[in-house]
Parts: structure tokens; C-alpha cells; sequence
């Protein structure tokens, strides 16, 4: 993104101008006659959540997405871990064909993991509303992009991605209640007012269905996912490069999620926090003073020189819960330059450690932004 | 071979200098044909790949585009059912594009393409000059073509104005297209926004006009046969060039024929060449034995010919290439204001210069001088050394064999009529200009008979001696011992003189009918249109709100919404319209070329009924009570033809079906104009004025009350006709040449009997009436024959050629008074051309000429 050393500008400049603008925070067009007639919320405290309802869009707010994270098996015993998200994202302006229909830039992201091989694939999707080709529904929960969807069946979700011979279509049950992350419905990312968004997950969905691989379909048996769904307007501040983000499946059934805002100067924002999820559902909330998270090694990045951690051991002393996180494969990179524009690291990792001196295993699912570039506060 | 070269520059090249006036005579006809010929092509080429280039330019890196048959649109909505593509390979994005009017007033039409900008980078590319960043998600936010900022000198920041349809949308420039890729579409005059955006100018919310595809090649006829069967019956993928071939499918009638017309110039100046190197040839009769006797071989004679022909044909044809990218803009926009109202909008700009068409101009001006050479030429080969002492062997040649000739001539006439009887072949009537040329030359053989005949007539009958004098009586038996050369001189006459009145008599008549069917069909007393489509985009359509507001006005008796929509009947460019039955049965307007009535028509027509102009019945071959298939945005349905009307505004054909069937079946509620008739005693003025009151704010409206809509079909009709006249007159003009030419080498040839003459005691001024004698008789000759001809071809444009490029009845109308004036005007020009000769045949001095016998 050297939109600066850009002499000389293509209509394809547009799309980056829109995902700079939009998603990396470049400055905003002095052009165009500011007929911004679309404010966004920003996410504050005292949000009271609502399901069905709130699983769907908030056109309220900015920036949205619906993650999906999840490991796999099939029936020939092939390990999968992957990752298929949707992302919408509000623009300024009424739609000029239809008042009704607020403006939204659509993305999504696709990838597949192969845990005996280590093989990383993923794929990418850009979208925008006026077409058909990508939604999301605000009345009820119904997410798709350009054949990728995501949708609730009751207590069910159904989620499909297809894409140059990979393919998934899953049927995710809810087995808890949806964890809402943060105090008092917001779940701070900086000091100042609104920094935050509305963030809440669903940590634990048994997951059964279909992949196809290489054009060869086979039938999950079983898999266990993570579902993430975040809204909010403004979240980051200047002084925040990116951030590191935890899911953890253990299997004594207890779930672990863990951020952590980097600022520039190395340090970590005070706002970073987490939640543990018990068996019956109940959760605890964990601020920045609750864990500590070290690496053991780092990874260079061949594509995007990127420099990230890797083998983390994570450590919350008061709940004498110790863990090591080791990357299925180094190389779960996503250069998604065909859709938001953000080079990120998210893959599967093994868990093991011990909880008051019980031994646990688990998956987890670890996502790491900035590395490659500072991110762009503008989400 | 020196000994030949040598020979050429002083046998040939030195004759043709001495004879500057004639050589220059002959290199200006090939040039004249050539250039008109030049110019004709080039525009056609260039109107042509000025759209194919802008299609490839919009299309980008698609390869196949899916389009519907039925209108201009497709539903949005489509595209979700294509995303299984993505799984090959396939990209694809939407599109939206029509044809606007650039600001509030003026008449720019200006492209307005609606873009996907999150699309794939590998539509749309193209260059834009700012360094910014620029939001083109923001309503009214387009990037605007080189050509229009230059002209409107829009910069970025600034606002302007669309009119669209009957409205008016406000725009800012957020970056000015550079001329590579989408800037160079519509040559610069563009306007790329937002899908959005352009939906919401076009009022066309959740429609597109097609979906581009990127298709892998190396599965690009497997995919788009898996698309295609997909695809609802209506639908169609092709590849985008196949845009280009539907817009070469719409003119190639009227470009055929132009072409056609400019052929003509060229084979009037065939016969200018052939008739200079027959001259050339008897002329020098006595030097061709001298040379034989010398021991030079037929083939270096005719060697020597060809060289001069290729003389003439290699200078000519180069002026006329020269003067051809000359006139090659001219007609352009000649044809340019045809081509927009008709068939397809383009700024057309200046012609392109392909330099395969001057080459290809240059080659055809070249063999046809050849060949236009070859007989005279064949006839110096024959040329034995001792016959070279005799004179004029082609003329006892020519007059022996005229029989012979005539006879071939006539069967040429039958040839004519058989070919006049035959069907078009793929749509263009071969047969027609192939009956066309068999007219001309069938009368061309017959002229040495007709000069034989009747100058022998005159030359020798008393009572003729009586009223034309001595000297007339002398210049129509030089002109009978002459009849060889006589014979050319007056078919080249002939030829021009026919084309002229021929298509004298085609426009003449095509405009009178034109009149009659304007009067009859128009009956409303006001007709209403947009305003973007009064100010030249030609598909521009109105609120069908708009025919409501007025029906409500006091005085107004009943409001006709028509609208007319392009679609693809069997692959082939056409017209649907929808049309207010009921009110058209009220009021008549139409004629049906069975003779029926309204009435009678309509009283069998039924719910699936739909009338078709003559046109469409012509040219697809369909009649009444047949059924066809029309594609509509809701599949395709069958109509049976309840009757065949006559139709003049538009040669692609029309389909007209109830309105109310064609709210049904497209989608599509505006309309393109607006008839409204008022009660008698409303005022014109009055009603025009409550009209615009009443629709005022809401919809921008031009009204016209008949006589002016009845001008400007006039109008339109005029300009079609322009390139016509202009290439007449050019025929003529070659014509004319060619009768000055014929008669400077008969009075040079007859310069010894002019000596003879002066020897025997005539006075100048005897020499100089029978000169004018002689091109008077030719004069009247040559303009009779014309005329007999210009006949034959007037029935053949009209019956024949008209009717199957164009599927027009046209009722015969012959401009007398236009043939009374071209015939005095073709006698005064052949009276002008005897000037030189005759003061030459003057100066002749008695004793010079005889010493040289």
C-alpha cells in the first residue's frame, strides 16, 4: 500500500483508495463534498444484548465481522483446522438507488489449514451493497458473500465457503450460551471513549458436515468451533500497531479468549483483557494484570517479511492456569491484498499445559495483526 | 528493354503531355472515383471501428459478456446466480451503460457507465490524472473522459449536469480519465460512476445492462456453453466483440449501399480509361504498323499501352487516395447524423486512416484501369504491319459487328430482368445491382446500333438536312464514321446521366412517400419526448407518470405512450414497441399495405396479437397471420401478426404489441413519446403551455405539434439523403468529363477532314457549328439513353434494391421538372465541352493538313 509514491492513479486506485480509506485509515478524500449522511455509533457501555437479534448486522456501527474458527476431522481421520470470516463495513453515504439500504463494503476470508501437512491455504472475497452478491441481514442472522454464507438454523449454524477446489459446508451446534467478553457489554480496546466495541463469542460449537479438498469430498465426524462476532466504530487509537488474539478449546471443557492491544512502543495497552469460559457457562473476566503471554521463537514471514511470535506459554497465576500454545504450522499468513488489504496471522495451535496441576489438552486458534505493517486505526 | 523504355517515354509518356488537357481529363475521373470511392469506405470503417473500439475498451480484459435479447437491461439480481463461476476461475462484474446528454442545455452526447469500482482490476482499467484520493462510493462522484473535461473544461472539484431521460442529475468530477482504457470509450466522451450512481441516474435500481466475465481461455467454449445453458432463453453470452457485429448487422444495409453508390463513380471512370486508350490506340494505328514493320513484337505494343494505362491508373488512383482521406471526414459526418438516428450513438470524430483501405483503394483504382484497357489494348496487338497504312480498323470493326453487339446487349437486358426478379442473397440485393449493371451494360452494347441508326438517319435523310443545315448534317455522319469512338463517349454519357436521374428519381419518390405517410399517420395534435432524447440520446425514455398528468388536463381527448425498445429477433438487431391499441383503433394512424382498414385489422387481433412494419415483414420474411417469437424480459412468447404496416422512421423493423402486453411482459413501464390529442377547438399554443405547467418539476418534456414534428422527419430524411446527392453529383461530374474528353479526341481526329473541309472552301465558323453539332448530337444521344436507363435503374433502386436492403415500398414519383433541367443542363455541358474543339477545329489551316496526307 504505497499509496503516497502513487504517481500516477488507475480506476484500480479506486479500490484501494476505498479499502485505505475505509479499512487503513489513510486520509479521507478532500475532493469528494462531504454528503455524509450515515453516522456510526460507537460501541459504549450499558449495551444490553438480545439474541437471535443481535447474531445479525448492526448498521449502526462501523465495523463488523462474523469470525469462525474451528478444528476439524474427517472420516478418513485427516485433521483440519479453519478460518471463515465475514467482514462488513459501513460507508459514510446513503445509498443513492435505495434510502433503506445503508452502504457496506463486504469482505470475507476463507482458509484451510492442513494439520498432517502443514499446508495453508486461503482465499479472499470484496463486495459491496447494491449488488446481490453479498448481505448481511440485520433481522436475523444471515451473512454471505459471493457463495461464501454464513446462517442460523435455530441452534444451529450452517456455514459454506467454496473456492478453487476447497470447500466447506458445516453444520456448527450450540453447546453454551453466547459469551459476552468486557464489562457492562463493551469490551475496551483503548482508554479513550467509544474505543471498544460490542464483542461477544460462542466458544464451544460441535461441528459436523462436508469438505472437499483437492475436488474430493469427505464427510466431518467431528470438530469443535469458535464463532466471534464484534461490532464497533473507531476501536483503535494511534498509538496501537496491531494486536494478538487467543481462542482456546480445552478439553475439559473450559474455553479461554485473550487480546492484547500492542502500542508502538512495544508495550501493551491496559485495555487488553480476557475471559474464561467454565463449564456451565459462567464466565470470569480478566484484565491485563490477570495473564502474562511469552514466545518462545519468531517466524520470518518469506511473503510479507513479517517477523511474528511463535510457541506461546500463557500463564494466569491467580487461576493457576499454565499453557502452551504450538503452531500446527508456521505458515498461517494471509496477504489479503484482493479484499482488506491487512496482512494478519491466524492459525491452529495445539494446546497442553495444566490447570490447578490438572493436566489439559486442547486447540486454539491464535491471530496475529501488525506485524507486517502497523495497523491502520481506523476500525 | 532500354529500347523499350526509351520508346515509352517518347511513344507514350511525350503523347501524353502533348495532350495535357485530356490525360489530365482522365487521371481526374479515376481520381474523382477513386476518392469518393476512398471516402465512403473510410467513413463506413471508421463509424464502425470507432464502436467496436469503444466496446473493446468498456469490455477491458472480459472475454465473454452476458447481455439480454430482450432490452437493454438485466435483472441485478442475476448476478447471485452466477457466483458458481468463481469456482472456475471465472471473474466477473456488473455493468451498467446508456447513452446520455452532458449538462442542461447543448446536445454532447456523453456515455454514462456505470462501474462495479470494487471490481476485479482487471475490468474497467484506465489511467486518471490526480494524484488524490478520491471516494467514488459518494453520491454523484464520477471520473469524466479526457474529451469531455477538455471541452467543458471540468476540473477536479468541479460540478456538473446530466440529463438523463427526463431528468437532470447532478455530478462532481472526482478525477479526469486519461485516453488509455475506459478513457478512450465513446472517444473520451464518458462519465464512469458508481453503479450506484448510474442506476440511480437511470432509474434502472436492481437492473444492469450486462455482467462482464474473465473467463480462463483456455476453457472459455466450455464455460460459456455451461453459461449459456444456465441462462434463461432471453439471455445470451457472447463474446463483447460480438457487440460490435450486431451494430455492423444494423448498417449493413445502408453501408452496403453507399458503397454501391460509390462503385458507380469508380465505373464511370472505367469507362473514361477505356475510352481514352481506345482513342490512344486508333490514333496511332499508322505508328503501331511502323513499329510492327520495324520488327517490334505484339507483346511490347501492348506493352506499351499497359504502360500508359498503368499511367493513368497509377496517378490517378494516387490523387484519388490523396484526395479521398481528404474527403473522408466530410462524409463522414455526411453519414454520422444517419448513423446516430438510425442504428447506434458514437462520437465519431474524424476518420481513422487504415492503410490497408488506401492501399486497397489504390489496388482497385488500379485494375480497374487495367482492365477498363485490356480491350483496346487487345485490339493494338492485332494490328498487322501493313493495315497499319489504313485507318480506323476499329471503326469499320465497330460498325461491322454492331449487330453482333446489340444482340449481346439485349440479352444483357434480359440478364437484367431475370437478375431484377431474383431474392436478396443474406440480406443485400446482389441480384438488384447485378440486374443494375446489366442495364448499363446492355445498353452500353446496344449505343452503336442506336449511333449507327440514327446518326446514319440524320446524316442522310433530306428532311433532317433541312432543319439541322450542312453542318449538322456533316457532324452526324463524322459522329456515324466515328461510331466507335461516338459509341463510348455516349455510353460514359449514359452512365452518369443514369445514375443521376435514377437516383433523382429514388429520392423523389422515397420523399414523396415519405410526406404522404407522415400526413397520414400523424394524427395527435401534440407529440412529447424527453428532453435528453429532443437533445440526441436516441433511447431516452419518460416517466410514464408524465401521460397520466396530461390525461388530466382539460381539453386533452386522449393521451397515446409509446415505446420503443431494440431487441434481438432470431440474432438479428429489431424493434418492440408497445402502443395504445384502443386509442390507435380511434384515431387510425396507421396504414396497412393489405389496403385494409384500421378497423378491419384490429377488428381480428387478438390478446397475443402484435402488428409488425413493413420493414420487419420484408426483411425477416414474415406475413400476416403468422406467428413469431419475440424474446421478452419474461421469456420468449408468440405472437401471431395481425397485420403489416407501412413504416418509415426506421429500416431495423418493429414489432408493435398492446401496451398493456408490454407491461406485462418487459419491464419496463417509461415510454419514448407521447401523442396527445386535443379537442378541436383547444389552442395549440395553450395546451403546449399547461402541459409543461403540468409537469413541471417533475419531468423535463419537449413538445412539438405536428407540422413541426412533420419538419423535422423531414429534416432527418434530408440529411439521410445528403451522402446520395452529394455522390450523384460526383457521377455526374465524371459524366461530364468523360463527354469533354470523348469530344477533344474527336475533334483532334477530325482534324483533317477539317482541313479537307477548309481546302474545299468552309468557313471557321462552319467548323466550329459542326463541332457543336457534333456535341450536341452526343449531348442528345447520351441524355437520351440516360434517361432510358436512369429509368430502368430508378425501377430497379426503388422495386428492388430499396426494398429488400431496406424492406421499404416506395411509391414511383418522377421529378419531372428536375429531368426537364438536367437534360438542358447535360446539353449546355456537352455544347461548353465543344468549346476547345471547336476553336482548335478553327485554327485549322487547309494546306498544313493536307501536306501531312
Amino acid at each position: 500500500m504505497t499509496l503516497s509514491s502513487d504517481r500516477k492513479r488507475s480506476i484500480d486506485s479506486t479500490r484501494r483508495a476505498v479499502l485505505s480509506l475505509f479499512l487503513l485509515g489513510i486520509t479521507v478524500s478532500v475532493l469528494t463534498p462531504p454528503v455524509v449522511a450515515r453516522t456510526f455509533k460507537p460501541a459504549l457501555p450499558g449495551y444490553v444484548y438480545k439474541f437471535p437479534r443481535d447474531h445479525g448486522a448492526h448498521e449502526d456501527f462501523k465495523t463488523e465481522w462474523w469470525y469462525y474458527t474451528g478444528h476439524i476431522t474427517t472420516e478418513s481421520g485427516k485433521k483440519f483446522g479453519y478460518e471463515l470470516t465475514f467482514f462488513r463495513h459501513g460507508l459514510e453515504h446513503e445509498s443513492t438507488t435505495d434510502k433503506k439500504l445503508p452502504k457496506n463494503v463486504y469482505l470475507a476470508h476463507f482458509a484451510l489449514t492442513d494439520e498432517t501437512t502443514g499446508r495453508f491455504r486461503y482465499f479472499e472475497r470484496m463486495s459491496r451493497s447494491g449488488l446481490p452478491t453479498a448481505s448481511a441481514a440485520s433481522n436475523v442472522f444471515s451473512v454471505r458473500n459471493q457463495g461464501w454464507s454464513a446462517e442460523q438454523l435455530g441452534n444451529n449454524y450452517v456455514l459454506k465457503a467454496e473456492s478453487d477446489g476447497v470447500a466447506i459446508s458445516l453444520l456448527l451446534s450450540e453447546k453454551k450460551p453466547p459469551v459476552v467478553h468486557g464489562k457492562d457489554g463493551v469490551s475496551q480496546k483503548a482508554s479513550c471513549k467509544g474505543c471498544a466495541s460490542h464483542y461477544y463469542s460462542m466458544t464451544r460449537l460441535d461441528t459436523k458436515g462436508l469438505m472437499t479438498i483437492d475436488g474430493k469430498s469427505e464427510t466431518v465426524t467431528s470438530g469443535l468451533s469458535w464463532m466471534d462476532h464484534e461490532f464497533g466504530s473507531n476501536q483503535l487509537t494511534e498509538e496501537q500497531v496491531g494486536w494478538d488474539w487467543y481462542s482456546i478449546q480445552l478439553d475439559n471443557n473450559t474455553e479461554l479468549m485473550l487480546y492484547v492491544m500492542r502500542r508502538r512502543d512495544g508495550s501493551f495497552d491496559k485495555n487488553s483483557s480476557g475471559t474464561v469460559i467454565y463449564t456451565d457457562g459462567s464466565t470470569k473476566h480478566l484484565t491485563l494484570s490477570d495473564f502474562t503471554i511469552k514466545s518462545k521463537t519468531t517466524w520470518k514471514s518469506p511473503n510479507s517479511r513479517g517477523v511474528y511470535p511463535m510457541g506461546w506459554s500463557i500463564q494466569i497465576p491467580s487461576l493457576h492456569i499454565n499453557l502452551r500454545l504450538d503452531p500446527v504450522s508456521v505458515d498461517q499468513e494471509l496477504l489479503t491484498k484482493r479484499s482488506t488489504g491487512v496482512t494478519y496471522w491466524e492459525g491452529s495451535a495445539n494446546v497442553a499445559g495444566d490447570i490447578d496441576g490438572q493436566a489439559v489438552k486442547g486447540h486454539s486458534y491464535v491471530e496475529m495483526t501488525g506485524y507486517a505493517e502497523a495497523f491502520r486505526k481506523d476500525i | 528493354m532500354r529500347f523499350s523504355s526509351r520508346l515509352f517515354i517518347s511513344f507514350i509518356l511525350r503523347d501524353l503531355l502533348k495532350n495535357w488537357v485530356r490525360s489530365f481529363i482522365t487521371i481526374g475521373g479515376i481520381a474523382l472515383g477513386v476518392s469518393v470511392f476512398l471516402a465512403i469506405t473510410l467513413a463506413n470503417e471508421t463509424a464502425l471501428s470507432k464502436f467496436r473500439e469503444t466496446v473493446d475498451v468498456i469490455a477491458g480484459k472480459a472475454n465473454l459478456e452476458i447481455r439480454s435479447q430482450s432490452g437493454r437491461y438485466i435483472p441485478l439480481s442475476y448476478m447471485e446466480q452466477l457466483v458458481w463461476l468463481q469456482n472456475l476461475g471465472v471473474r466477473f462484474a456488473p455493468m451498467l451503460q446508456d447513452t446520455v446528454v452532458f449538462g442542461k442545455e447543448g446536445s454532447e452526447p456523453v456515455q454514462l457507465v456505470g462501474i462495479d469500482v470494487l471490481a476485479d482490476q482487471d475490468f474497467f482499467a484506465g489511467g486518471v490524472g490526480t494524484n488524490e484520493s478520491y471516494d467514488m462510493f459518494a453520491p454523484g462522484a464520477a471520473l469524466v473522459g479526457w474529451r469531455l473535461a477538455e471541452t467543458f473544461h471540468l476540473k477536479v472539484g468541479d460540478d456538473f449536469d446530466l440529463t438523463v431521460n427526463d431528468r437532470q442529475h447532478k455530478f462532481h468530477v472526482s478525477g479526469i480519465l486519461e485516453k488509455s482504457g475506459l478513457g478512450g470509450a465513446f472517444s473520451g466522451n464518458v462519465v464512469a460512476t458508481d453503479i450506484e450512481n448510474a442506476q440511480a441516474a437511470l432509474d434502472s435500481v436492481s437492473k444492469i445492462s450486462e455482467i462482464e466475465l474473465i473467463v480462463p481461455d483456455n476453457r472459455l467454449d466450455e464455460i460459456k456453453e455451461e453459461i449459456q445453458a444456465s441462462l434463461p432463453a432471453t439471455m445470451i453470452v457472447e463474446r463483447p466483440e460480438s457487440r460490435g457485429n450486431n451494430v455492423e448487422k444494423m448498417t449493413r444495409s445502408f453501408q452496403y449501399n453507399l458503397t454501391a453508390l460509390a462503385f458507380i463513380a469508380l465505373i464511370v471512370g472505367m469507362f473514361l480509361i477505356h475510352n481514352t486508350i481506345t482513342i490512344s490506340v486508333i490514333r496511332r494505328r499508322a505508328e503501331i504498323g511502323t513499329l510492327r514493320a520495324l520488327g517490334l513484337p505484339r507483346r511490347q505494343v501492348s506493352a506499351l499501352f499497359m504502360g500508359e494505362a498503368a499511367a493513368f491508373g497509377v496517378l490517378g488512383s494516387a490523387v484519388g487516395v490523396a484526395c479521398g482521406v481528404v474527403f473522408a471526414d466530410g462524409a463522414l459526418s455526411a453519414i454520422a447524423g444517419t448513423m446516430e438516428h438510425f442504428y447506434f450513438q458514437h462520437p465519431f470524430g474524424s476518420t481513422s486512416v487504415e492503410p490497408s483501405s488506401l492501399l486497397r483503394a489504390f489496388l482497385i483504382g488500379l485494375v480497374i484501369t487495367m482492365v477498363a484497357a485490356v480491350p483496346p489494348i487487345w485490339e493494338s496487338t492485332t494490328v498487322q504491319p501493313a493495315e497499319a497504312v489504313r485507318r480506323s480498323s476499329l471503326e469499320s470493326k465497330v460498325l461491322g459487328s454492331s449487330g453482333r453487339l446489340s444482340l449481346i446487349g439485349l440479352l444483357l437486358f434480359l440478364g437484367c430482368w431475370l437478375a431484377a426478379q431474383g431474392p436478396p442473397i443474406n440480406g443485400f440485393p446482389f441480384l438488384g445491382y447485378l440486374s443494375a449493371l446489366c442495364a448499363i451494360l446492355g445498353m452500353s452494347f446496344c449505343t452503336p446500333i442506336l449511333v449507327k441508326s440514327i446518326f446514319g438517319l440524320v446524316g442522310s435523310t433530306r428532311a433532317f438536312r433541312r432543319i439541322i443545315g450542312v453542318e449538322g448534317t456533316l457532324a452526324a455522319r463524322s459522329l456515324y464514321g466515328a461510331s466507335g469512338r461516338t459509341s463510348l463517349a455516349i455510353a460514359s454519357l449514359m452512365i452518369g446521366i443514369s445514375m443521376m436521374i435514377s437516383l433523382a428519381i429514388m429520392i423523389s419518390s422515397f420523399r414523396s412517400t415519405v410526406v404522404a405517410w407522415v400526413d397520414q399517420t400523424l394524427k395527435a395534435d401534440l407529440w412529447i419526448q424527453s428532453a435528453s432524447r429532443e437533445r440526441g440520446s436516441r433511447q431516452a425514455r419518460l416517466s410514464e407518470a408524465v401521460s397520466g398528468m396530461i390525461q388530466k388536463l382539460p381539453g386533452v381527448v386522449a393521451v397515446d405512450g409509446f415505446v420503443e425498445q431494440r431487441m434481438l429477433y432470431r440474432g438479428e438487431p429489431s424493434i418492440v414497441s408497445g402502443g395504445e391499441f384502443n386509442i390507435i383503433k380511434r384515431f387510425g394512424g396507421l396504414r396497412f399495405t393489405s389496403g385494409e382498414s384500421v378497423d378491419q385489422v384490429f377488428s381480428r387481433l387478438t390478446s397475443k396479437s402484435c402488428l409488425i412494419s413493413e420493414s420487419f415483414a420484408i426483411r425477416r420474411n414474415v406475413c400476416t397471420g403468422d406467428t413469431i417469437e419475440v424474446p421478452t424480459d419474461k421469456g420468449i412468447i408468440s405472437l401471431s401478426v395481425g397485420g403489416v404496416y407501412y413504416d418509415y422512421s426506421s429500416d431495423l423493423g418493429q414489432v408493435v404489441i398492446d401496451r398493456e402486453l408490454y407491461k406485462k411482459y418487459f419491464d419496463d413501464h417509461s415510454l419514448t413519446s407521447i401523442a396527445v390529442y386535443l379537442r378541436p377547438d383547444v389552442d395549440l399554443e395553450q395546451a403546449r403551455s399547461e402541459i409543461l405547467n403540468a409537469v413541471n418539476g417533475y419531468s423535463l418534456i419537449c413538445i412539438r405539434s405536428t407540422r413541426e414534428l412533420r419538419k423535422e422527419a423531414m429534416r432527418v430524411f434530408d440529411r439521410t439523403f445528403a451522402v446520395t446527392y452529394a455522390l450523384h453529383t460526383i457521377a455526374v461530374t465524371v459524366a461530364l468529363l468523360s463527354i469533354m474528353n470523348a469530344l477533344l479526341a474527336l475533334s483532334f481526329e477530325s482534324r483533317r477532314d477539317f482541313g479537307i473541309l477548309r481546302y474545299l472552301g468552309a468557313q471557321r465558323g462552319q467548323l466550329q457549328a459542326i463541332v457543336y453539332g457534333q456535341s450536341f448530337l452526343l449531348g442528345c444521344l447520351g441524355n437520351g439513353t440516360g434517361l432510358f436507363v436512369g429509368g430502368i435503374l430508378s425501377l430497379l433502386l426503388v422495386n428492388v434494391i430499396n426494398r429488400q436492403s431496406f424492406g421499404w415500398t416506395v411509391q414511383l414519383a418522377i421529378p419531372w421538372d428536375f429531368i426537364a433541367q438536367s437534360s438542358l443542363l447535360v446539353l449546355l455541358a456537352a455544347l461548353a465541352a465543344g468549346f476547345v474543339p471547336a476553336r482548335q477545329a478553327a485554327r485549322t489551316k487547309a494546306p498544313e493538313v493536307v501536306r501531312d496526307e
